[in-house]
């Protein structure tokens, strides 16, 4: 009771004196150094800096796909960094959805398919299967596209099936890590502002990666990452 | 949706999934053909070499079995002998007297195993009328007056070097101690194959024997032709009770083949565990390749591995999507197996295999009992079904490691193709 309190009261990600450092046999590589940060619900915020800054790790310890070396992440108030991997699964399949920048979809499965598979391990029955995707497929452009498999599709087809992924698993945030790295500028632009549109209608809160400045020009928040820490946390007043 | 997946990723490596169910089903075929090949040849050793002296069962007195004396022996009647063919299992039977004796003519003469026999009986019981290669065998009735009827093995025929139509005498001590002998006349010759018949059967009508030996109504053996080989021991002890009943006055061995030709039996025994090496060769050979497959896909799809678990996927359920890949894989193979195996044994059951291209004899002797250079598998349901299980098995526990290493993959450096 109290804890759902709290999480309603609570940032929806908590980022707290994140550290994570990384063993190269002698090498000590040290990816985060300290990061704070709160991502409010319904924000669109681009993490911002150059390769090598930490975006990725940051990324990962929010989605959960790794765990921090000190500090933590919270999400909705939970403490969400050293569950077990099982747990961690599980949480992820229920409030995450996920963009990476390639190799995003499983390879011998259509596009509806990979959009599916979450469904089915939520235990969606396939009406409701069709009442979620159908309405996606159609609004990224790809209702025709639905039974190629991935190597039949463009990289930027490809990236919108992720996102349709992403967002039929009805999650809190979609996690998108440098999404639009391997699309030319124009697709990139079309991919950005699709993910900018459904995170108007649908109130899902994005936080994407990128090194790309006219993509970080349509972000409404802009962190900026160097050497493991944040430099500038910007907003955009406009919006 | 998980089987899909399974089969999809099968089939997005055909080439390596045909090598690897190919190679399953190989060993699988193999496993089959060989266990019915053995099977094949050591049902027809132990059929030849029970068909025409012990078969399957053999009644004895019990001091008989000990030393075979002339004097034990037990009553038979045709009735006793029709209550033991009227039991389960039992598909001919034939009662005998054994006299040990010598005979042959002025100029030589041999020991020999004098085998009263009721000759439809013996005929039914055993091949000895199709063995028959000069003359022909016992008539059903015997002549009463003159010389009796004998049927010689043929080895035995040539030393004495008698003839259809020659004379033989026989001289024996007979069951009350007297010295029994007979005038028999040579009316047929065999070649069995069993070396102990062809070297000193003679075949006499059993009323003829009884009274050489001084032993009316009286018998030293009764054997039973029985179908299964392997159920003899089984047989056996249900005929015990049975010929306790017929034969109430004295104490009775009844002894399966296994019992009577113990190295016949080991040998049975040695090829069944000869199997169990081939098994774990030939399997040993075939896990090794699919673990090697799968162990080289599930590399090769880390950062899917990766992405899979990012979206929910479970390590649990990544290991099992793992271990049905390899499942489908063997039981692909192990079918596969199945159809080539069993099909090539059907085919060597009924055809035969030559085994003359191994040997330049037209057949071959092997432990006193000659086989005809073609040998029948014997084809049964668990020989097919058990190396396919087999199978089966041994690729799910293949599966188990390469699934267990899909399942540990490190989701982040997975996705972003760091190792
Ligand atoms: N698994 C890892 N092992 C060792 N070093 C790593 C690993 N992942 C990232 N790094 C290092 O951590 C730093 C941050 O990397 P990353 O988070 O990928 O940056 P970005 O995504 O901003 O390019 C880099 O110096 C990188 O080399
Ligand atoms: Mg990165």
């Amino acid at each position: 009771m109290s804890d759902s309190a709290a999480g309603e009261d609570a940032p929806l990600i908590e980022v707290r004196d994140l550290e994570r450092i990384y063993h190269q046999g002698e090498v000590e590589v040290r990816a985060l150094r300290g990061i704070n940060l709160k991502v409010e619900r319904g924000e669109f915020t681009a993490l911002a800096g150059p390769s090598g800054s930490g975006k990725t790790t940051l990324l990962n310890m929010i989605g959960c796909l790794d765990d921090p070396s000190s500090g933590e992440v919270r999400i909705e108030g939970e403490r969400v960094s050293g569950m077990s991997r099982t747990q961690a699964a599980e949480y992820r399949l229920g409030h995450i959805g996920f963009v990476f920048q390639a190799y995003n979809l499983i390879p011998v499965l259509t596009a509806w398919e990979n959009a599916e598979f979450v469904l089915l391990m939520q235990g969606v029955s396939r009406e409701e299967r069709h009442a979620i995707l159908d309405p996606l497929f159609e609004r990224v452009g790809l209702a025709e596209y639905k039974d190629r498999k991935p190597h039949e599709m463009s990289g930027g087809q490809q990236q919108r099936v992720a996102v349709v992924r992403a967002l039929g698993s009805r999650p809190r945030i979609v996690l998108a890590d440098e999404p639009t790295a391997n699309l030319d500028s124009a697709t990139s632009a079309s991919l950005l502002d699709l993910m900018l549109e459904l995170n108007r209608e649908r109130g899902v809160t994005f936080v994407f990666s990128t090194h790309d400045e006219m993509v970080i020009e349509r972000a409404r928040r802009v962190i900026r990452l160097d050497s493991g820490r944040v430099v500038a946390d910007e907003r955009d007043e406009g919006a | 949706m998980i089987v899909r997946l399974a089969l999809r990723n099968l089939l997005r490596n055909r080439w390596r999934s045909v090598l690897t169910s190919g190679g399953v089903a190989l060993a699988v075929a193999m496993m089959i053909w060989t266990v019915s090949f053995l099977d094949g040849w050591m049902g027809a050793m132990v059929r030849g070499s029970t068909a025409l002296d012990s078969l399957q069962v053999q009644i004895e007195r019990a001091d008989y079995v000990e030393e075979p004396v002339i004097y034990r022996s037990f009553a038979m009647t045709p009735q006793g002998l029709e209550r033991l063919q009227g039991e389960a299992g039992v598909e001919a039977v034939s009662a005998r007297v054994r006299l040990f004796g010598l005979l042959g003519d002025e100029q030589r003469s041999q020991v020999a195993q004098i085998l009263g026999v009721d000759p439809q009986l013996e005929a039914q019981a055993t091949p000895v009328e199709e063995a028959v290669v000069q003359g022909r065998w016992l008539s059903e009735q015997d002549i009463v007056d003159g010389p009796g009827e004998v049927v010689l093995g043929d080895r035995l025929a040539r030393q004495l070097k008698a003839e259809v139509g020659d004379e033989l005498v026989v001289f024996l001590e007979a069951a009350d101690g007297s010295l029994g002998n007979d005038v028999f006349e040579v009316v047929g010759v065999v070649r069995t194959g069993t070396t102990i018949i062809d070297r000193q059967a003679a075949y006499v009508h059993l009323e003829r024997a009884r009274y050489l030996g001084a032993l009316e109504g009286q018998v030293h053996e009764v054997v039973i032709g029985a179908a299964d080989l392997s159920q003899a021991p089984a047989l056996a002890q249900r005929l015990s009770p049975v010929i306790e009943e017929i034969v109430n006055d004295q104490e009775m061995a009844v002894r399966p083949w296994q019992e009577v030709l113990p190295s016949i039996a080991e040998m049975v025994e040695l090829t069944g565990s000869s199997n169990a090496v081939m098994y774990l060769i030939i399997y040993l050979v075939a896990s090794l390749g699919i673990m090697n497959t799968q162990r080289m896909s599930a590399l090769e799809r880390r950062r899917e591995f990766g992405v899979l678990m990012a979206i929910g996927v479970s390590p649990r359920r990544l290991f099992w999507i793992v271990v049905l890949e390899t499942v489908v894989l063997g039981v692909m193979g192990a079918l596969l197996g199945v159809l080539l195996g069993a099909g090539l044994s059907l085919y060597h059951a009924s055809a035969g295999l030559d085994l003359s291209i191994f040997s330049p004899q037209t057949s071959f002797s092997y432990m006193g009992v000659s086989f005809d250079e073609r040998i029948y598998t014997a084809v049964e349901l668990r020989t097919i079904v058990e190396p396919a299980v087999v199978m089966v098995v041994v690729s799910l526990l293949c599966g188990l490691w390469p699934a267990t290493q899909s399942a540990r993959v490190a989701i982040a450096p997975a996705i972003s193709g760091r190792s």
